[in-house]
């Protein structure tokens, strides 16, 4: 039996992870056949012995608790975002990383351990996707007050975007819907987030929000524009900042005319020579000023 | 000048955000706040960029001049009195509305707001002032604001702003008292450097105030900077880096920036470089601003007088590093954090990997690979528990040559299988005559 690799079957979340964890601790088998597995497999493999692990606030509790005494919020907080990515091995690389702390009494600094090396570069990978959410989430105010987002991520971002937006916004009623997944963040007036599974909008809703294009989404990208520089230029840099897979719902690179869409800048304002609408009118003001 | 009545409020944002565009500073930084149900808003320490212009540069602020009409005639400025463009002027209920407007929909981090300088320093001092104080208190806006002091306003209006904003700043604009006199005959040193002066000590007082009173209110919280515009006046590295270290010391700066010069007025008195504004020469110059702040080195070890200007080939740590082999090799599983900062390639993410990894047992070179330490540069400074990786020269021309081959390139021993080819060229380089 002891050959057999152990794999524990648990959900797709930061507490079903860590009663996942409880549990393969619980079951005594040796640490380095344990696998942690989040999604439920294709097919069945050989030597392995599968166990289901149902998500139990209580022992992620305690997972939790001992964590955060050994580790400090910090090392915790990098467990915590590990569990947060897509890769599939998350759940091997925490209950490994754990593992180690635990038995050997180090901390998440030792990253000769390649469990606790993973931890890091998944920990990293979502550090930085939510980073670039916290700026590039773009909220359209709809006609109820309601301020609503449209986000792919690739990792889970609706739990780690809540306690940002729900401090921001408390005084707003917003929703962000993670349309990759069909979860959804709704955060009303001065009350806690919560998320809702399951929620899928057609094309047509999809394209109804995208249509409502409200004034102060042209006053930005009116403002995007005119804040670049001409002489400096460097469209490489922008996509390597804001790389394209976000510009899908972030509204400033809406609406460009297709050779603008392609080269995924605002290419048109930077003809020499190509008056745009823009200056026809500065031109036209400047005019009208002199005159008088 | 009169102003075209006819302005729409899209009109003004396009003219003023346009005039404000030189301004690189757009950094959101510094402080930490939490709304806890007060209002509209809060700041992250770390800064958050909300987008990302066509030249590549950061959008974290609404960043706009409150008016670009101006009094005074720099000879840099888009805006100077004697120039003919569009002149526009918001209301502070207009900068408050757009700020606002633009948080709620997650646009901007916050606030930037500079002005020409109309009527007199201190009307437009009073002007800034009434709108960030309207911003703050009726409008309940918790997020970031930075704001220009305007040089020559009187003090006790800049110490009252100070206590709304969070970031404060006042362009130093040229490094030389000669430079300022003339390209901007309306500034000079002392109205510059009185009130960035003034705004420190304040800064201070408020800090003791602070350790009392946890509750006083506090002034620019997340400090002040500055601004220098690079290549217009003949300064040469030497002294830029002198005058930002000064400025980080004396004046206590949280950040000095550097603009390259872009001749916008055309103007025959200032240089008009044909390859564009000297960007790399400003890159450089972040590089060793960087290389102060963080990495603990001084401005004289970066550049002496015999050794005025920044490399072009090699970054300021490679260029110091070489010049001072003596200090290299440096054993990984000894040295500490901050001379493990000045080897060329292990920045602060490297540098703090390893002081935590080694604890836990001696590091090879197989554990950096693996732990992500990129080694190519870092490769011809190091050794692991007393072992090169490969065998290396400590020779200046031998390493510099292996280093600016740029990519994943080897020393030329590994790649010719420990033995160097005799060539017919081998003089070319240089090292066989010098």
């Amino acid at each position: 039996m002891a050959v057999n690799r152990q794999i524990f079957l648990c959900e797709d979340s930061p507490d079903g992870i860590f009663t996942g964890v409880y549990d393969a601790w619980a079951a005594k088998v040796p640490h380095e056949l344990v696998e942690l597995r989040t999604a439920r497999p294709e097919n069945l493999e050989f030597f392995c012995d599968y166990h289901t692990s149902a998500r139990d606030e209580e022992k992620a509790q305690k997972v939790r608790r001992t964590m955060m005494r050994r580790l400090g919020a910090r090392g915790y907080e990098s467990l915590y975002f590990a569990c947060a990515s897509c890769a599939p091995d998350k759940g091997t690389a925490v209950f490994g990383s754990i593992s180690a702390v635990l038995r050997t009494g180090c901390t998440m600094e030792n990253q000769k351990n390649p469990h606790i090396r993973r931890v890091y570069e998944l920990q990293k990978n979502v550090g930085s996707e939510y980073h670039h959410y916290l700026g590039f989430v773009r909220f359209a105010m709809l006609a109820n007050g309601v301020l609503f987002s449209v986000i792919e991520p690739r990792n889970h971002m609706l739990e780690l975007l809540a306690g940002h937006f729900g401090d921001r916004l408390c005084k707003e009623e917003f929703v962000i819907y993670d349309r990759g997944r069909g979860r959804l963040l709704y955060h009303p007036k001065d009350e806690s987030c919560t998320v809702y599974e399951g929620i899928r909008l057609s094309e047509y809703e999809m394209e109804q929000l995208r249509e409502s294009q409200e004034d102060y989404e042209a006053l930005f990208a009116a403002f995007c524009r005119s804040i670049s520089i001409r002489e400096r230029k460097n469209e490489k840099l922008q996509r390597q900042m804001l790389p394209l897979h976000f510009r899908e719902y972030m509204v400033e690179f809406h609406n460009l005319s297709p050779k603008t869409t392609e080269n995924g800048a605002f290419y048109d304002e930077y003809q020499p020579g190509n008056v745009t609408e823009s200056e026809k009118r500065t031109q036209f003001l400047l005019e009208n000023q002199k005159q008088k | 000048m009169t102003e075209a009545g006819n302005l729409t409020l899209m009109d003004k944002l396009r003219i003023l955000s346009d005039a404000a565009k030189y301004d690189v500073a757009c950094t959101s930084s510094g402080v930490d706040r939490r709304n806890a149900g007060r209002g509209l808003g809060n700041s992250i320490a770390a800064g958050i960029c909300h987008s990302f212009s066509a030249d590549g540069r950061c959008i974290s602020l609404l960043k706009i001049l409150f008016t670009n009409e101006c009094v005074f005639d720099c000879r840099y400025c888009l805006n100077r009195s004697s120039n003919d463009v569009l002149r526009a002027t918001f209301t502070p209920e207009e900068v408050c509305e757009l700020t606002v407007g633009f948080y709620k929909r997650n646009f901007i981090e916050g606030l930037f707001l500079s002005s020409g300088i109309v009527r007199s320093p201190n009307y437009t001092m009073e002007l800034l002032l009434r709108t960030v104080q309207l911003l703050r208190t009726k409008y309940q806006f918790f997020g970031y604001i930075h704001l220009k002091a305007i040089p020559g306003a009187d003090e006790r209006l800049i110490e009252q702003a100070g206590y709304y904003a969070d970031r404060m700043s006042i362009n130093l604009e040229l490094p030389t008292a000669e430079g300022l006199k003339a390209l901007a005959p309306h500034k000079s040193r002392n109205t510059i450097l009185k009130p960035m002066r003034r705004i420190q000590l304040r800064a201070q007082e408020n800090k003791n105030e602070l350790a009392l009173y946890r509750n006083a209110p506090k002034f620019v919280p997340a400090g002040q900077s500055t601004q220098m515009i690079i290549g217009a006046t003949g300064e040469s590295d030497y002294e830029l880096v002198q005058v930002a270290q000064s400025l980080y010391k004396k004046f206590s700066l949280k950040r000095v920036f550097y603009s390259a010069f872009v001749n916008v007025n055309q103007d025959t008195s200032l240089p008009m470089p044909v390859q564009g504004p000297p960007l790399l020469r400003e890159h450089r110059l972040y590089q060793a601003d960087w290389l102060m702040r963080f990495y603990g080195f001084e401005a004289d070890e970066l550049l002496t007088r015999e050794h005025p200007n920044f490399n072009t080939v090699f970054d300021p740590k490679c260029d110091w590093a070489l010049r001072h082999l003596e200090q290299f090799p440096v054993e990984i599983n000894r040295a500490d954090y901050y001379t493990l900062l000045r080897v060329p390639g292990i920045g602060v993410q490297s540098a703090r990997k390893i002081v935590g990894a080694r604890r836990f047992g001696a590091l090879n070179f197989e554990d950096l690979r693996k732990m992500r330490v990129v080694l190519k540069r870092a490769l011809y400074f190091i050794t692991c528990s007393g072992r090169m990786m490969y065998p290396v020269r400590m020779e200046e021309g031998y390493i510099a040559r292996n280093l600016a081959g740029a990519g994943e390139r080897l020393p030329d021993a590994v790649r010719n299988g420990g033995y160097r080819q005799l060539s017919f060229f081998d003089g070319a380089g240089g090292e066989v005559w010098q």
